[in-house]
């Protein structure tokens, strides 16, 4: 999940932009370019300065394409000049999440972290992720991260589900137990 | 100690293998902005109205308002330990509060928390019960047949309040509201002794919203001083504590009064006051950004009172049979005395409308009446009970029964009184006999009375035996009066505390002569 809310207009924008790419059977080009644009804009610098109101907006929109030049699929650039045109640029550093978030839902797909304490490998994480999709019914691909303070265990986190098999989860949930308003 | 890497791996496939067995999901949300006491987050999908949401370290919240990507919560805890970013989850439960014996006699948080540095209150998860709950239903419940008794003439004898009635006390700041209520808890010592485990006395619950610590303090001192904390829970959401504990409350009090209620016993709530609560949410609403209606509170800040007043029921008797998982015995009764402030006694502003509407009747205090003397200072003129007779002893009906209208009658001459002076001799009449009954409906601060002595104070005054007694007498002659028929006339005074003893012509009879002989060794 990411951390915050896409806005509505992102979601639009993602939503037109995915079902354009779907008819013109280029899904894999825009793919790979939201997958540029978002690594581009995981830098805050990068997403202020598109997001800028005192830099006139032909100007960002020049930035833009001078930055990405003839890598962007026609499509994804046009969608940038749609945005520009319409004095909407601060929505394109979400316009990939959003496209993504579509792409997810058409192909019944979920994306998820898989946090533990010790290193998790390939076999595990892929073990894993099976076990999760054939209980959600759903593809499940999940990222690995390492969380020392989890002490053991496992723990899952898809959307707004969370999996929790870590030590820390249980201890936590013991501490709950015992800290009881009632007992108090 | 230091692991190896097979060890490793091998505890891990075993995590791995029992992940699906053990762990079940939780629904997860981030905090994306919180302050004054609310939280915004997003995620939660699945989050019901009144989740209890649990924050890093502890800190716990209710969901308020959801919306389509965020949820809207109050954080009941330390709110300043909460921050953007941190990882919110939902327990799937309704705030829940401890309910049950152990809680009688203690003074605690909205959350059942203890404050009154008497150790824990000890109660299992079972005794948990979640703070909102549906009310009966209309076949779960009977009228109100059986009498709450304040103690308080001016009330039991003429806006009588029934078991699982819900009776509003209105009035300006300042008016004696607190006293009402308190004098009606303290009264209740009459029905089982004090004696919780007695299945006669009627239990009770005093929810304090909004006031100062030290106004709490002094309620409970003197139900401790008159032996009424025994069989009663103080849940106090003080002025200094969040909004949020404030409009929760008296819900937590309620969930405490129904664990009796469901069992068959009688318990009276007060909820002291309502109009603080509504400020409380409304002050919560706004920081949840819920569009503000009239006066600025939220639209629904009618349900609030709504639902909370609905649980005040009296019981069916067989109540346990048409639902079992819910109550084990029938009969049982919350009977609730909400208490609205006014402002220079506009009764017609939204929140006193709202309560007027939802209650089964009100006893409006009045700050002139207050201020001239008569306390408690009720307007019996627009004061009304709704259930009425069935919640009064046929005695108390029979002899009460003309009391309101020759007070109105008097209200009414006094006025034109002020004119002329050439009255007419029954207009005179009038006038003696209700200024003698104003004076006997005065009465002190906890010294709630029997029904019997309310019975004979208001049956010689109302039959004119006090009429040639000076105004300023009447009060020292009825407490006289009625300790001289309790050591001359035991028997008859013992009858008329019984609740099935009629009023007859025999009694009149026996009581006027009574209030004959007393008369003459009286010292005016
Ligand atoms: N019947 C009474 N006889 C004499 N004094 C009384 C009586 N009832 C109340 N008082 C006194 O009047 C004052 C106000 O009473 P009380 O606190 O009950 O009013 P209130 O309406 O609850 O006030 P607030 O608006 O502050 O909550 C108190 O000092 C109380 O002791
Ligand atoms: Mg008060």
């Amino acid at each position: 999940m990411s951390a915050r809310p896409l806005s509505p207009a992102a979601r639009r924008y993602g939503r037109a932009l995915h079902a354009a790419a779907r008819e013109a059977g280029a899904l894999d080009q825009v793919r790979a370019d939201v997958g540029l644009l978002q690594a581009v804009f995981a830098d805050e610098a990068a997403r202020s300065a598109v997001s800028d109101p005192r830099i006139a907006v032909d100007r960002r929109q020049a930035m833009i394409e001078k930055a990405f030049g003839e890598l962007l699929h026609p499509l994804t650039r046009n969608t940038v000049r749609v945005l520009a045109r319409r004095g909407r640029l601060e929505v394109l550093p979400e316009v990939p999440d959003a496209f993504l978030e579509t792409d997810d839902r058409l192909a019944g797909r979920v994306h998820g972290v898989a946090e533990s304490a010790l290193p998790l490998d390939e076999a595990t994480l892929s073990d894993l992720a099976a076990s999760l999709g054939r209980r959600l019914d759903k593809q499940v691909v999940l990222e690995a991260r390492q969380l020392p303070e989890l002490i053991g265990g496992i723990r899952v986190t898809l959307g707004c589900e969370r999996y929790d098999g870590s030590l820390r989860g249980r201890l936590e949930r013991l501490e709950r137990k015992l800290l009881d308003p009632s007992t108090l | 100690m230091k692991l190896q890497a097979s060890e490793v791996t091998s505890v891990l496939k075993k995590e791995i293998e029992g992940f699906q067995a053990e762990t079940s999901s939780e629904q997860i949300g981030t905090v994306l902005q919180v302050g004054d006491g609310v939280a915004r987050i997003y995620g939660l999908d699945h989050c019901m109205m009144s989740e209890l949401i649990e924050f890093p370290g502890g800190v716990m919240g209710m969901a308020l308002n959801l919306e389509e990507d965020n949820v809207g919560c109050v954080l009941l805890g330390d709110a300043a330990s909460v921050k953007e970013g941190d990882t919110a989850k939902a327990t799937g439960k309704i705030i829940s509060v401890p309910t049950g014996d152990r809680l009688l006699g203690r003074v605690v948080d909205a959350l059942g928390r203890p404050l009154d540095g008497k150790g824990p209150v000890g109660t299992t998860d079972e005794d948990l019960r979640p703070i909102e709950q549906t009310a009966p239903s209309v076949v779960e419940r009977q009228p109100v047949c059986e009498p709450m008794m304040t103690g308080l003439k001016a009330i039991d004898a003429m806006i009588p309040i029934g078991r699982g009635q819900r009776e509003l006390v209105i009035g300006d700041r300042q008016t004696g509201k607190t006293a009402i209520a308190i004098d009606a808890i303290i009264n209740q010592k009459r029905t089982g002794g004090g004696d919780p485990k007695n299945p006669d006395q009627v239990l009770c619950v005093y929810v304090a919203v909004g006031q100062k610590q030290s106004t709490v303090v002094d309620v409970q001192r003197k139900l401790e001083e008159h032996g009424a904390m025994p069989y009663t829970i103080i849940v106090n959401a003080s002025a200094s504590e969040e909004a949020a504990m404030q409009f929760i409350a008296p819900y937590a009090g309620t969930a405490m009064a129904e664990r009796y209620r469901d069992a068959g016993r009688h318990v009276l709530v007060i909820y002291d006051d309502l109009t603080k609560q509504a400020y409380a949410y409304r002050q919560v609403m706004l920081l949840l950004r819920r569009p503000p209606g009239r006066e600025a509170y939220p639209g629904d800040v009618f349900n609030l009172h709504s639902r909370l007043l609905e649980r005040s029921a009296k019981l069916a008797d067989d109540a346990a049979k048409l639902n079992p998982k819910k109550y084990s015995a029938g009969g049982g009764s919350i009977t609730s005395l909400p208490i609205i402030e006014t402002q220079e006694g506009d009764v017609s502003a939204y929140i006193p409308t709202n309560v007027i509407s939802i209650t089964d009747g009100q006893i409006f205090l009045e700050a002139n009446l207050f201020y001239a003397g008569v306390r408690p200072a009720v307007n019996v003129g627009i004061s009304v009970s709704r259930v009425g007779g069935a919640a009064q002893t046929p005695a108390m009906k029979k002899v009460a029964g003309g009391l309101r209208i020759n007070l109105a009658q008097y209200r009414e001459l006094e006025a034109f009184a002020q004119f002329g002076s050439d009255l007419d001799k029954s207009t005179q009449e009038t006038l003696n006999r209700g200024a003698r009954l104003v004076e006997l409906l005065k009465q002190g601060q906890y010294h709630p009375l029997r029904n019997a002595d309310q019975i004979v104070q208001i049956f010689v005054g109302s039959s004119g035996l006090l009429d040639d007694l000076p105004v300023e007498q009447v009060r020292r002659f009825a407490d006289e009066f009625t300790a001289y028929m309790w050591d001359t006339h035991a028997e008859l005074m013992e009858k008329l505390e019984r609740w099935d003893t009629k009023w007859s012509d025999e009694l009149a009879a026996e009581v006027t002569a009574a209030c004959e002989t007393f008369r003459q060794s009286f010292a005016v």
